[in-house]
């Protein structure tokens, strides 16, 4: 039985067919989740790997060169699937590439991954690939693995009731892939599995049916042998369905809805007699112990414990955390070493004028603000594939679904959340770990929310400028109570926001969770490594272009226009302290004294204030001012808040500069001083008080600023309607409630 | 009584699938066929989801799910290998 004749034209004959002049024979990689396909197919291509998305959709297509004695031969890694009636995206796209339904002819060749100690859930799979009648080789993965459990399958046998050549492999150590890449080069075997015994029920409404369709199918002795499949299976039939006429349609779905009343499940039929054949199968292949207590469930006992498990949970999570914080310190300080000495070399090469500056201020800082985030976002992702790799992550989802489910999200989106700590970047690609489109748009949505570390600096800038004193309950200092309520603000906001968007625009119930739980393996170095790789990679392809325009284009703003008229003549302000010190005016620096040296740096501060206030971006800054007095924030705020867009870390910097601290670090004390000390020329009291303070770090938690993120959800969600939705709800959110904040504090009299 | 009530250690084999149709067929294709014998595991620490022995390999359902699979208690542990269809597949008893 073919059903490859579903789409146009469709019709691979059990033979051979050679592909068009030119094009290479292609071979897919096809199985269940979970068996070690990408492993062999590293394996099998090597480095020659190819990596772009199906056409729509958000589904990575990986592809490779294999080279055979026969010539190369494309390799493509097809997603995991459990069946030809897709329930997932990922699904529809294999079924698309086998029926050649995705703008290509279908694969010349499959090969069928099948995970030796799980085959009758795998075969299940192969069978219905083999009706398709594409020739096919069979790796029987994990051989070692289920021998490690007694269970033994019979190759020879297996191979002979299939129908195809069928080679024993381990992806993890590379046995049996060069067998298995000479079944490949040798083209497989069209495949003769056992006929499927249908329900006489069955093929009675086959049977009705068959004159009426015969045109559809090309005859009725065509429609009648494939009709049974497709009657007892749901989604095969809603394929057919939408493809007939109306009234086809009609008397179609009144001949299936007769089999309910003859006691038949007319959606589960053909997969329950596939079953069936599976079982005859899998009864005279595998020998399987009657009883065993394998070190797996020994192992997941422990790590799917109530108290265990949880305890091991946050322990991982605390790690992941400890690793994006900490350990990744030394890295991006080296980083920005780099491109310090970068950024020292250009300026020595080139003289000094707008040239440099863009250079230097504009180019290499815009480069630094993509590759400082690679390191976190390695190891974010060294983290994410070894608990794939695994089996872990899938536990942990187990652990958890429950509580995200509070919040409409699924278990898996605990792990973009925790990445969205360090960047909101690596936790929105980490979504794709999510099947469902609207749950995983709802994590995409909430991830921005939590507190990643760009956000860090402005808290600790603040919290260092007004809270560095005091004490919550005697014992707290008020600044780590700040910090943390900052955490948990951005927290709830964000479970709140997930709630919300699936009460509204993604309205529905939670899709089913049918969620395996893989076998326990190692994670292999090579497979983790080429991962990894590739995803920072992306990060850097993706998200890089747009950081480094946006930096340019505020360096810009905060530098144009170059002639401004400026309230004092600074060049005669250093010629008055040259000469006060005794120093000829044109004397090298080398020459100056040590308080000619600090008085010629408070100068160039005041300058710089002075130009910034008047660049474009002051400009800017000040008229935003109404806008941003309700929230307590002054026009220099508003210069920074204008410059965070970018990245929002560089507040700081913009506000160092606007406060002609130089070029000051969060934790300057300069800058520090200088913002406690600044005053309201109205009111007399001071700029920053506690209360803006609180209404800045909510502005900060809450706000959508982060242009690279809104990129890379465009980018993800394939259109400008989430990211637009994005930067309104969180910005609108963030203005609400500063607004509320400082409004109701000012009430209070704080 | 469905598998949502079926307690933790406990096997029982699946009857009748309600539910959406196109659920209905998934589940079937992952294994849940009626007459198949399962093993509940375990229960995740909030109660949900549930983690299932089925044909083999383990699989995760929520209470939602596994109240649409109508369920006969078998056989206590120990007496129920053997009951599904997959020799030595449908219930190892001393996992």
């Amino acid at each position: 039985m073919k059903d490859c004749g579903h789409g146009e034209g469709g019709s691979t004959a059990a033979g051979e067919p050679p592909p068009p002049g030119g094009r290479l024979r292609r071979a897919a990689l096809a199985g269940n989740p979970n068996v070690g396909k990408s492993s062999l197919f590293n394996r099998l291509t090597g480095l020659h790997q190819k990596v772009t998305n199906y056409p729509g959709v958000t589904v990575e297509r990986k592809s490779g060169r294999m080279e055979t004695p026969a010539g190369p031969l494309e390799v493509v890694d097809l997603p995991g699937s459990y069946s030809l009636s897709p329930h997932t995206v990922d699904e529809a796209v294999v079924r698309d590439e086998i029926r050649g339904l995705a703008g290509s002819p279908p694969p010349d060749l499959l090969v069928l991954v099948l995970d030796a100690s799980n085959l009758s859930r795998n075969l299940f799979f192969a069978l219905q690939l083999l009706d398709t009648g594409i020739p096919a080789v069979a790796a029987l993965n994990c051989v070692d693995a289920a021998a490690a459990e007694g269970i033994s399958v019979d190759a020879g046998a297996l191979s002979r009731l299939l129908g195809i050549p069928v080679v024993p492999t381990c992806g993890r150590t590379g046995e049996g892939v060069e067998a298995l890449r000479a079944a490949v080069a040798a083209g497989g075997a069209p495949g003769s599995p056992p006929a499927p015994a249908w329900l006489p029920e069955v093929e009675a409404a086959a049977a009705a049916l068959a004159a009426p369709l015969a045109e559809r199918f090309g005859g009725v002795e065509e429609a009648r042998r494939r009709l049974p499949e497709i009657l007892g299976s749901e989604g095969l039939f809603q394929e057919l369905a939408a493809s007939l006429p109306e009234d086809l349609a009609d008397r179609a779905r009144r001949e299936r809805n007769s089999l309910a009343a003859r006691g038949v499940d007319a959606a589960t039929a053909t997969a329950e007699a596939r079953y069936r054949m599976v079982d005859a199968v899998v009864a005279e292949v595998v020998r399987a112990p009657l009883a065993s207590l394998s070190w797996r469930e020994r192992l997941d006992r422990v790590l799917t414990h109530r108290v265990s498990g949880t305890l091991i949970l946050l322990g991982l999570f605390t790690l992941v955390f400890q690793a994006l914080f900490a350990w990744s310190g030394p890295l991006m300080d080296g980083v920005g070493a780099l491109f310090g000495l970068l950024g020292d070399g250009v300026a020595a090469a080139v003289p000094e004028g707008l040239l440099r500056e863009f250079l230097v201020d504009g180019l290499v800082a815009g480069f630094e603000g993509v590759v400082v985030f690679v390191p976190q976002i390695a190891i974010l992702f060294v983290f994410i594939e070894v608990m794939d790799d695994s089996g872990y992550l899938a536990r942990a989802a187990f652990l958890l679904d429950r509580l995200m489910g509070k919040a409409g999200l699924p278990g898996r989106a605990f792990l973009p959340l925790v990445s969205g700590f360090a960047c909101a970047i690596p936790g929105i690609m980490a979504a794709r770990t999510i099947k469902d489109p609207r749950d995983r748009m709802a994590t995409i949505f909430t991830v921005p929310f939590m507190s990643c570390s760009a956000r860090l600096p402005v808290y600790t800038m603040v919290v260092g400028a007004l809270f560095s004193e005091g004490r919550v309950f005697g014992f707290l200092a008020t600044g780590t109570v700040i910090m943390i309520s900052m955490y948990l603000l951005g927290i709830a906001a964000g479970l709140l926001s997930a709630g919300l968007l699936r009460r509204t625009v993604l309205r529905g119930g939670r899709s089913p969770l049918l969620l395996e739980l893989p076998g326990y393996r190692w994670p292999q170095p090579r497979s983790v490594l080429l991962e990894v790789g590739r995803r920072t990679w992306q990060f850097v392809s993706r998200a890089g272009p747009v950081i480094v325009v946006l930096t340019v284009v505020l360096w810009v703003l905060a530098a144009f226009p170059r002639e401004v008229d400026l309230d004092r003549d600074y060049d005669a302000l250093r010629a008055e302290a040259a000469a006060a010190a005794g120093v000829a005016p044109d004397a090298p620096p080398e020459a100056w004294t040590e308080g000619l040296r600090a008085e010629m740096v408070r100068i160039d501060d005041m300058e710089g204030a002075e130009r910034s206030a008047r660049s474009w971006a002051g400009r800017i800054g000040r008229t935003m001012e109404p806008v941003l007095a309700p929230l307590g924030f002054d026009w220099k705020i508003g210069i920074g808040i204008v410059a965070s867009f970018a990245a929002r870390e560089v507040f700081v910097s913009t506000l160092a500069v606007v406060y002609a601290a130089g070029d000051a670090g969060e934790e300057d004390e300069a800058l520090l001083s200088r913002i406690r000390s600044d005053v309201d020329p109205g009111t007399g009291r001071p700029v920053f008080r506690p209360l803006v303070g609180i209404s800045l770090l909510v502005f900060f938690v809450l706000a959508m600023q982060c242009m690279s993120t809104l990129a890379v959800v465009r980018r993800e969600t394939g259109g400008w309607k989430w990211p637009l939705l994005m930067l309104g709800w969180m910005t609108g959110l963030a203005y609400v409630g500063s607004l509320l904040v400082y409004q109701v504090g000012s009430a209070l009299g704080f | 009584m469905t598998l949502r009530a079926t307690p933790v250690g406990g096997t029982a084999r699946i009857g009748r699938l309600t539910g959406d149709p196109a659920l209905r067929e998934r589940l079937v294709e992952l294994g849940f066929a009626p007459g198949q014998s399962v093993r509940v595991l375990r229960r995740a620490p909030l109660g949900d989801p549930v983690e299932v022995l089925v044909r083999g390999y383990r699989l995760a359902v929520r209470a939602a799910e596994a109240d649409l699979l109508e369920v006969e208690a078998a056989a206590p542990a120990g007496a129920a290998a053997g009951a599904g269809r997959g020799p030595a597949f449908g219930a190892p008893t001393d996992v």
